[in-house]
């Protein structure tokens, strides 16, 4: 080792050997190079000076009874799931844990688009319409009537008769120009309506 | 340049193990707290290990005997490190209560008081990162408060706290190095043990922590020696 690196070498040890900590033989080797060097010397004296105005700010403690006494109280106690998962979460870094409060949301997000489907699988299937698809649906329960209609009634307002009454045509027309229409179950008053439209020229009863 | 030194210094540390030399520690013991239980003979290395192994056992006197035993020293260091007494007094709480919980994961490689300190160290700094936009007392005082004149300098609170105000001035990585040594009175090689660094990093750590220092109380210093 040459001059400069031992001189630094020493130096670098100082605050150990001010402190009385190292090896004997170190302790030593670092004696016996600052009683033959004045630089070195000069930054031990500088070093013991540093340490004794440091020693001037030792901190006060408090008294440690009774810091135990609350402490012990919590020894018995495991940490719940929610004290552990917050434990987890204020050990994580600030940028980190926005990060995983993102990430969750997505997962929210995603979890929640899966699920969807299978919230909506008592749901009625979806009903495709067309233009011919019927405005509503009577049922295979409902009475069914033939009727006539006057030649003069336009398909029009035939059709919004039809839709007033609820009454879905499911046979016609025949040859004398007549159709089978099904009312509701509650046929009695449409029925009646039907017969005294004036686009209506009779009405009869269908054999079920 | 300090490298050619500090590889030098490495071959020195090398084989070093704390728990292999009872001379050092036993001098060390005495540097480190003269107030504490430190320099009674039941406290030995040994003998912590035998306590940690009893409060594994969930022997509450075992715990309470190192709890007031280290219980000063490790909140004088965290609180160093974290500058603020009510987080100072939480991390130790969590050192502690961790060490409750955790004896049995003590396996002797290092001396019990290393493995400590080593835990207050780390869980300081997880506290720092946790809060590191709360500012310490110290930290945010006045520039005036600096300035002291000549009657006012021989104060003692006030010395103490440019000296606190100095050290504020430091990395949390710095001031740890400076009060393990210093104050508390380790070894270069048990100091890297406790902050989990070569030796080599300790040294120069403490070499600049030391540079800024001088510079800082360099006034102070003149003031304590008249």
């Amino acid at each position: 080792m040459n001059h400069e690196a031992e001189h630094e070498s020493v130096q670098l040890l100082l605050p150990w050997y001010v402190n009385g900590s190292l090896e004997e033989a170190e302790h030593r080797r670092v004696a016996l190079h600052i009683a033959a060097c004045r630089r070195c010397a000069a930054v031990h004296a500088d070093e013991i000076r540093l340490a004794a105005t440091l020693r001037q700010a030792r901190e006060s403690a408090p008294d440690a009874e009774a810091a135990y006494r609350r402490l012990a109280a919590r020894l018995d106690t495991r940490p719940g799931l929610h004290e552990r998962f917050a434990r987890f979460l204020r050990e994580i870094p600030g940028p980190a844990r926005a990060m995983l409060a993102g990430q969750l949301v997505v997962i929210a997000l995603l979890a929640g688009l899966l699920l969807m489907p299978v919230a909506g699988r008592d749901a009625p299937p979806p009903v495709y319409r067309t233009v011919s698809t019927p405005a509503q649906s009577v049922g295979a329960q409902g009475t069914l009537v033939s009727i006539h209609f006057r030649a003069e009634a336009s398909q029009h307002a035939v059709n919004a008769l039809l839709l007033q009454h609820r009454a879905q045509i499911v046979a016609g027309p025949n040859r004398a120009g007549a159709y089978v229409i099904r009312l509701p179950e509650d046929s009695g008053p449409a029925r009646a309506a039907l017969a005294a439209s004036p686009l209506v020229d009779f009405t009869g009863s269908v054999p079920q | 340049m300090i490298a050619p030194a500090v590889a030098w210094n490495c071959a020195w540390t090398r084989g070093f193990e704390p728990d292999r030399h009872p001379a050092v520690l036993k001098g060390m013991d005495r540097i480190l707290d003269p107030s504490s239980e430190s320099t009674a003979p039941a406290n030995s290395a040994t003998h912590e290990a035998e306590t940690l192994a009893r409060i594994a056992a969930r022997d509450r006197m075992a715990f309470r005997s190192l709890y007031l035993a280290y219980y000063s020293r490790l909140y004088r260091f965290v609180l160093r490190i974290v500058q603020r007494p009510e987080l100072a007094e939480e991390v130790v709480d969590d050192v502690m209560l961790a060490v409750w919980r955790k004896a049995a994961s003590f396996r002797g490689e290092a001396v019990v008081s290393t493995w400590l300190f080593g835990i207050a160290y780390r869980q300081a700094l997880k506290s720092l990162r946790r809060r590191p936009r709360e500012q310490a007392l110290d930290s945010v005082a006045e520039p005036g408060d600096l300035q002291p004149g000549p009657e006012e300098a021989a104060d003692r609170g006030l010395v103490h706290r440019r000296i606190r105000l100095a050290l504020a001035e430091l990395s949390a990585e710095h001031r740890a190095v400076v009060e393990l040594t210093y104050f508390l009175g380790y070894s270069c090689r048990e100091v890297a043990r406790i902050v989990d660094c070569p030796v080599n990093t300790v040294k120069t750590r403490l070499f600049h922590a030391r540079l800024r220092l001088r510079e800082q109380l360099a006034e102070t210093s003149t003031e304590v020696e008249s």
